[in-house]
């Protein structure tokens, strides 16, 4: 049994509107184990980018967190000073953003990034950091790595960006990457080769990584377990096989069955309603309006957590009392 | 991509061209609309009979318009500027000497501007909305709303009554360090309300772009956060402003220079109004003006250059 | 009250504008200063019962007293009739300078900007030229030329605030004629005439009243500044300029002959400031991030 590599428990996260607050992360619990990576899956406002930056405390101003606890190595992330948790970022834990064309600053090279990223945990001597630069700049599949040193962002096309973020959150040799939507902005081609990257750094560096993806192929690709998140609540979770095998959760068998095949003949199926409004969440289980089997219970309580089997569990009344 | 900032230089080029020649056209054309013989007007309160006929004739004064102004140009291109119809001074060596004087005053002004400026906008921006930006937003308001006048007098009054540290006026010496800086303090802190203005502006814009928190993702120095990486790209617009207000010195420190008695540029037009001498006045208008309209056409197209860069 | 008013005549929009205009802080602030400056302005003799002009040597450089609360100046005037008929005197010269430049300026802007061509052409090239000068420069030279005097400065006043008028306006014009209202109104047969006048100059009006509102507070201190030189306002005027001339030759003896004065220019400016931003958020908002 792998030991956790960060523990997060009932974690609450709310965001202040000028409606009120909308609770984006609802009392999610969830581990992650050492050398696993973990997918999150979920629709746009599922909380699951929330939840990713969260982590490394990288929330907005007018994101609160109200309650839970975030441990990493048996520390609780959300009680460190602002210095200590600079220390971990980029260093121990690493995230790789979501939108790589603006996550560059336009007036420096890449050099003048990466060696920042460097020299923001510690220290080598200029000659040995270019030589190790354009060393991890050849494993990120970098073409002409000293030439690229010296280019500015606007130079580099989104595939090119993307491996750079890669390559800086691999500097410092993290426990924990943090990959958030790292192919959405990418097209297909560049997506398939992105994530056969990550796959073969992850074993390469020994890492654990949170994926977060809406694309349950990509998921498919490269994670070890998932887990489904909606509407701030995380409904099951579990090896990867199993749950695309035996989807347990009505949203889950809703999401697998929606996914479109080249051999399908009938109509694309969705799951009908809309995500609930965050302010207000519906009482009881937060699926009930849109689900298709639906029970009184559904409405007043929330469902707790039933094991169907040591890697898989999921949040419904459907299984257990 | 480089050739449509060469097209836009070349258009400001051109307007520089325009806008000095219309501009020459008017400042010759301002004798005429003073009430009298422009012949007298030129020569002097105490020219004889002799010599305003030897202005006409040297300046062309029965001549039609038109030949008037392009002997006008001819003499201004030589470098032949006239003299100074009350000292009898060359122009050329008043205006040389008073220049520099008000370039120098004018570089101080900005360097103290800038320094005063920045550091404010920089701290209004990483305080938002708490105390010290509102102290900031207050204080640039005030400079902004001051009369440079008043600021001189508080200055003189703390400074030169008070404490007897600098002297309110250089008249009858030489000028040295000492005169320069009250009246550079002057120009340094009006001039810095705007520039704290559009730092704060420029830096919270800054601040709020993504590869901000990339940066804060992977554990950067909160320093080098703020100085390097936004700093660096909230400037651009700071620079435009900052170019600006050098213009501004350099052609609008008249009241400044009068009050401190500072021998600039300004004050000579100013005493020449006073003293009606016409082509002094008439000169230094141009020349300041000139200065003004160049100084902001470099700081356009020197806003270009930096600008397609990052867009 | 003026609700309904405003509702009655402009339609709900003016009501919702009105609504903005009252919770804006800037305008609530800047309106008290603005509120002293109008009512001492107007009313100076309720305050003070000496003549502005007339000065008892005997009593000159006193210092701030009961019967000269603010004291009096190196003539004996009593200084606190000074500075109320001094505001007088700022109020006229930056009232009618800009009111000149922003009449004219809006009409030949609108103008410029509906019809276009040649005409445009020209009115911008010429519009340029003047904003090419700085705006002290361009009022001193107007002065230059006309010499020192009230009219004259209120002349320079207009003189150096009518391109900015016209440019806005025109910009205004340009983009409210592609409106869809005005090609309606223009398919329909309606006049130029009352086209721009039922559409346009309404419409428009936005951004020149912000910038009236801002020009005014720069014109006192232009018109202040020339007065300070000695080529603005004459003694024996009341001017607010002209006392901080004064006040500096005896700066080490009488200090309160340039502070009283000091104080309220520069809070009427900063009134105007501050009402002329807050008007800006309020009929110009822009997009928070």
């Amino acid at each position: 049994m792998n030991k956790e590599i960060l523990s997060i428990k009932n974690l609450k996260i709310g965001y202040e509107t000028e409606s009120g607050l909308l609770i984006a992360v609802n009392s999610v619990n969830l581990n992650v184990y050492s050398g696993e990576t973990l997918a999150i899956i979920g629709e746009s406002g599922s909380g699951k980018s929330t939840l990713a930056l969260s982590i490394l405390r990288l929330l907005p101003s007018n994101a609160k967190i109200i309650s839970g606890s975030i441990e990493y190595s048996g520390v609780d992330l959300l009680s460190l000073t602002d210095e200590e948790m600079r220390k971990i970022r980029g260093n121990k834990i690493a995230y790789i953003p979501q939108e790589p064309s603006t996550a560059l600053n336009p007036s420096f090279t890449v050099y003048t990034f990466l060696k920042d990223v460097v020299y923001s945990h510690r220290f080598i001597e200029k000659k040995e950091l270019k030589k190790y630069l354009i060393d991890v700049l050849k494993k990120v599949r970098i073409p002409n790595p000293e030439k690229f040193l010296n280019s500015y962002p606007f130079e580099l096309s989104g595939g090119m960006k993307q491996r750079i973020l890669i390559a800086a959150s691999l500097l410092n040799n993290p426990n924990l990457l943090i990959a958030d939507e790292p192919t959405s902005a990418l097209d297909v081609s560049v997506q398939a080769q992105i994530l056969a990257l990550i796959s073969s750094l992850k074993k390469e560096f020994n890492m654990s990584i949170i994926f977060i993806t809406h694309n349950l192929s990509v998921a498919a690709q490269i994670a070890d377990r998932i887990a489904i998140m909606y509407a701030g609540k995380v409904l099951e979770i579990g090896d990867i096989n199993e749950i695309y095998e035996n989807p347990a959760h009505p949203y889950t068998q809703g999401l697998l069955s929606s996914v479109p095949r080249l051999q399908r003949t009938k109509r694309l199926r969705s799951i009908p309603g809309f995500i609930p409004n965050l302010t207000n969440p519906p009482s009881g289980c937060i699926f009930h309006p849109r689900c298709p089997y639906i029970k009184e219970k559904c409405k007043k309580f929330e469902p707790k957590k039933y094991n169907l089997s040591n890697n898989h569990e999921v949040y419904c009344w459907l299984y257990g009392e | 991509m480089l050739g449509s900032i060469a097209i836009y230089i070349a258009k400001r080029l051109i307007t520089l061209f325009f806008i000095l020649l219309v501009l020459s056209i008017i400042i010759f054309f301002m004798i005429y609309m003073l009430p009298g013989d422009p012949a007298v007007l030129l020569a002097g309160p105490e020219a004889t009979q002799a010599e305003i006929q030897m202005v006409r004739e040297r300046l062309g004064l029965d001549k039609p318009l038109l030949e008037q102004y392009l002997i006008f140009i001819r003499k201004i291109l030589s470098g032949n500027l006239g003299e100074s119809i009350i000292t009898g001074y060359p122009i050329s060596k008043l205006i040389y000497e008073r220049f520099q004087n008000t370039l120098k005053l004018a570089v101080f002004s900005l360097f103290i501007s800038s320094i005063l400026g920045i550091f404010a906008g920089v701290t209004a921006a990483i305080n938002r909305n708490k105390f010290l930006d509102q102290i900031v937003m207050v204080l640039s308001l005030t400079g902004v709303s001051m009369p440079v006048f008043l600021l001189a007098i508080i200055l003189i009054q703390i400074f030169s009554v008070w404490f007897k540290i600098f002297p309110a006026t250089s008249v009858g010496t030489a000028l040295e360090f000492r005169h320069i800086i009250l009246p550079a303090l002057t120009l340094g802190l009006i001039g810095a309300a705007p520039i704290a203005r559009i730092t704060r502006t420029s830096m919270i814009e800054s601040l709020s772009q993504d590869y901000i928190t990339t940066a804060k993702s992977f554990g950067f120095h909160k320093r080098i956060i703020i100085y390097k990486y936004a700093l660096r790209n909230a400037l651009i617009p700071v620079v435009t402003v900052m170019g600006l207000i050098f213009g501004y010195n350099l052609a609008g420190a008249v009241i400044t220079e009068t009050i401190f008695a500072y021998p600039g540029l300004g004050r000579l037009i100013v005493d020449s109004i006073f003293s009606r001498d016409y082509p002094v006045i008439q000169i230094g208008l141009l020349f300041i003006t000139s200065t003004f309209v160049i100084v902001n056409i470099i700081v356009d197209i020197l806003y270009s250059l930096i600008n397609p860069k990052i867009r | 009250m003026i609700e309904g008013l405003l509702t009655k005549k402009f339609g709900s929009g003016a009501l919702y504008t009105w609504r903005k205009i009252k919770r804006n802080r800037n305008i609530k602030v800047g309106f008290i200063f603005l509120g002293i400056f109008l009512i001492i302005s107007l009313f100076p003799w309720a305050f003070s019962v000496y003549d502005p002009y007339k000065g008892d040597l005997k009593e000159s450089f006193s210092p701030p007293s009961f019967e000269h609360p603010f004291g009096t100046d190196y003539l004996g005037r009593d200084l606190l009739s000074r500075v109320l008929w001094g505001a007088r005197t700022s109020l006229i010269i930056a009232m009618l300078g800009v009111l000149l430049a922003s009449t004219l300026g809006t009409l030949i802007g609108t103008i410029s900007g509906y019809y276009k061509g040649k005409l445009d052409y020209i009115i911008m090239r010429v519009v340029d030229v003047m904003l090419a000068f700085p705006d002290f420069l361009l009022a001193l030279f107007i002065i230059a030329v006309t010499g020192p005097g009230l009219w004259n400065v209120i002349l320079a006043i207009a003189f150096y605030n009518f391109p900015q008028f016209v440019r806005i306006s025109r910009g205004s014009t340009l983009a409210i004629r592609e409106m869809d209202y005005v090609e309606a109104a223009k398919a329909l047969g309606e006049k130029d005439f009352s086209i721009i006048f039922k559409y346009i100059l309404p419409n428009s009006l936005s951004p020149v009243i912000v910038h009236f509102t801002l020009r005014l507070g720069a014109s006192i201190l232009t018109a202040a500044g020339l007065s300070f030189l000695g080529l603005g306002v004459q003694p024996p005027t009341p001017d607010w300029g002209l006392m901080l001339n004064e006040a500096l030759t005896y700066l080490s003896f009488a200090p309160y002959m340039w502070v009283f004065p000091g104080i309220f220019l520069i809070m009427t400016v900063i009134g105007l400031n501050l009402t002329g931003d807050g008007l800006n958020d309020v009929l110009n908002p822009r997009v928070r991030e």
